[in-house]
């Protein structure tokens, strides 16, 4: 959009922003300057109605036409036999490796970030990626499943139920989440093992955190933080899925998948270096469950 | 994998099939063939699904399709028309007149989809994409892969040809002519 300097009243001239002006493209400057010339002009108004009128008849008969049903059909038909390409399986010796290098990514574009010295996420491209704001929603999750499960190397730390409930340092998970610990194995079954549940700290935010873990090297974190001021509501994030009315966010950072959901006070996350279907999956079955959880909490 | 694509496909099609009224109906005034815009459709849906891992949700999967779309016509063109570059279209004596013939009230959507089909096809493609499936200026730019400038010079030489067309209609048929101009030309 360029303003657009009038300098002669000449209708021609208006005439040749006529469609910018239609498709609301010109800069409010130059609208008004074609607002003015056609209140002083009839022959203007007349075109430029007869040209807004076009563009409606072209609107009304092509969105007459509407997909047979047997496109649907068809489609749902194909969608359910074609495999999407997802991201292949990945080693735990990669996703360490690759863990590394990605906090000290977080890490330093946050800290950039913090600074105002760079800004991404925008809004300015057709396919823009996730807003600034949702992704780092979402990163608050994700920096503590690579910090702790991850470098930390806690996912390799067995720690029995009981041992969990007998703990009482600063690390316990206490009266408020020992809980979640049965509820959410119930949910997972046994084809992930819980290694631990603890509290815990990373970039100056207190954690509760559930580590399990899986066939292939899956490595999985339930991450529970309490909001500050935060919401994925009040972003422009838009849900991927809902689990029981549960809206559910989603970002991957390199090999992680992080899925994020909330309660009013809480915001909730399962990362893992699964796919993004199977962390999804995680994700709905583990929201009804914590959202319950943290919502008695609330109360 | 421990979970099947269920949870996959049912958000693809929860955030992809809202839109396949649009894309089937741009489809088939791009290609002026229902059969070939059924099978294009179905064809772009099926790469959208294929590369579902990579569209971040909360991003514009209405422009994300259509830009799929776009990509299968043009394969799809290659395939049979064997057009590979495409030249502005000359301009037409019409185009160069100032005078704007009255579109009338009256004309019927047959004769407006005739016109719309008349007309070239690079002007009828960002017609489609911005009268009738509203993109921006940038947001069809970035999806044909032209400068916004081009999109807004095809935009109005394919308006301008549209309504010498559709004004072209309304004479021959008599539509939307005043009494006395009617009363004229039975003279």
């Amino acid at each position: 959009m360029n303003v657009v300097n009038f300098n002669e009243r000449a209708c021609e001239r208006y005439r040749r922003y006529f469609d910018a002006y239609l498709d609301n493209e010109l800069l409010v400057e130059t609208n008004q300057d074609v607002l003015q010339h056609l209140n002083s002009c009839t022959e203007c108004a007349r075109i430029l109605e007869d040209r807004s009128r076009t563009k409606q008849l072209v609107r009304d008969a092509v969105t007459k036409e509407q997909a047979p049903p047997e496109l649907v059909a068809a489609l749902r038909s194909r969608l359910r036999t074609e495999h999407p390409s997802f991201f292949a399986f990945n080693t735990v010796r990669w996703v360490m490796a690759a863990a590394a290098v990605l906090l000290l990514a977080i890490v330093s574009v946050g800290s950039l970030q913090w600074a105002g010295i760079v800004q991404f996420g925008g809004n300015d491209g057709v396919f823009p990626t996730l807003s600034a704001r949702v992704q780092e929603l979402l990163r608050v999750g994700l920096i503590d499943h690579v910090h702790c499960a991850i470098l930390s190397q806690r996912w390799k730390q067995f720690v029995s139920f009981d041992e969990m409930k007998a703990s009482t340092g600063r690390q316990a998970l206490g009266p408020e989440f020992i809980d979640l610990v049965p509820a959410v194995e119930a949910k997972l079954g046994s084809e992930y093992k819980l290694v631990q549940g603890h509290r815990c700290v990373a970039n100056h935010r207190r954690y509760v955190h559930l580590i399990l873990t899986g066939n292939k090297g899956a490595i999985v974190s339930l991450v529970i933080t309490e909001k500050n001021n935060e919401s994925f509501s009040e972003s422009d994030a838009v849900a991927v899925m809902r689990a029981s009315g549960i809206p559910i966010y989603r970002d991957r950072q390199g090999i992680l998948e992080i899925a994020g959901f909330e309660s009013d006070k809480y915001l909730a996350y399962v990362v893992s270096n699964l796919d993004r279907a199977a962390n999804l999956n995680i994700a709905s079955l583990m929201a009804p469950v914590v959202y319950n959880h943290l919502h008695k909490l609330e109360l | 994998m421990l979970f099947g694509r269920k949870v996959e496909s049912d958000a693809f099609e929860t955030v992809a099939l809202p839109h396949l009224n649009d894309l089937y109906r741009t489809a088939v005034h791009l290609v002026r063939d229902r059969t070939e815009a059924h099978d294009l459709v179905q064809e772009a849906y099926l790469q959208a699904w294929k590369a579902f891992h990579r569209f971040e949700p909360g991003t514009n999967c209405r422009a994300w399709l259509f830009k799929i779309l776009i990509n299968e016509v043009r394969h799809y063109r290659r395939r049979w028309f064997n057009s590979k570059t495409v030249a502005e279209p000359e301009q037409s004596f019409e185009e160069t007149l100032a005078f704007e013939p009255p579109v009338p009230d009256e004309i019927q959507d047959e004769d407006v989809l005739a016109a719309l089909n008349e007309i070239p096809r690079e002007f009828r493609e960002v017609v489609l994409l911005s009268d009738v499936q509203e993109f921006s200026y940038k947001e069809i730019a970035e999806m044909l892969g032209i400068p916004v400038g081009t999109v807004m010079s095809r935009l109005s030489r394919g308006r301008k040809q549209l309504r010498i067309k559709l004004a072209s209609y309304a004479n021959a048929t008599g539509v939307g002519r005043t009494p006395q101009e009617s009363a004229y030309e039975r003279r």
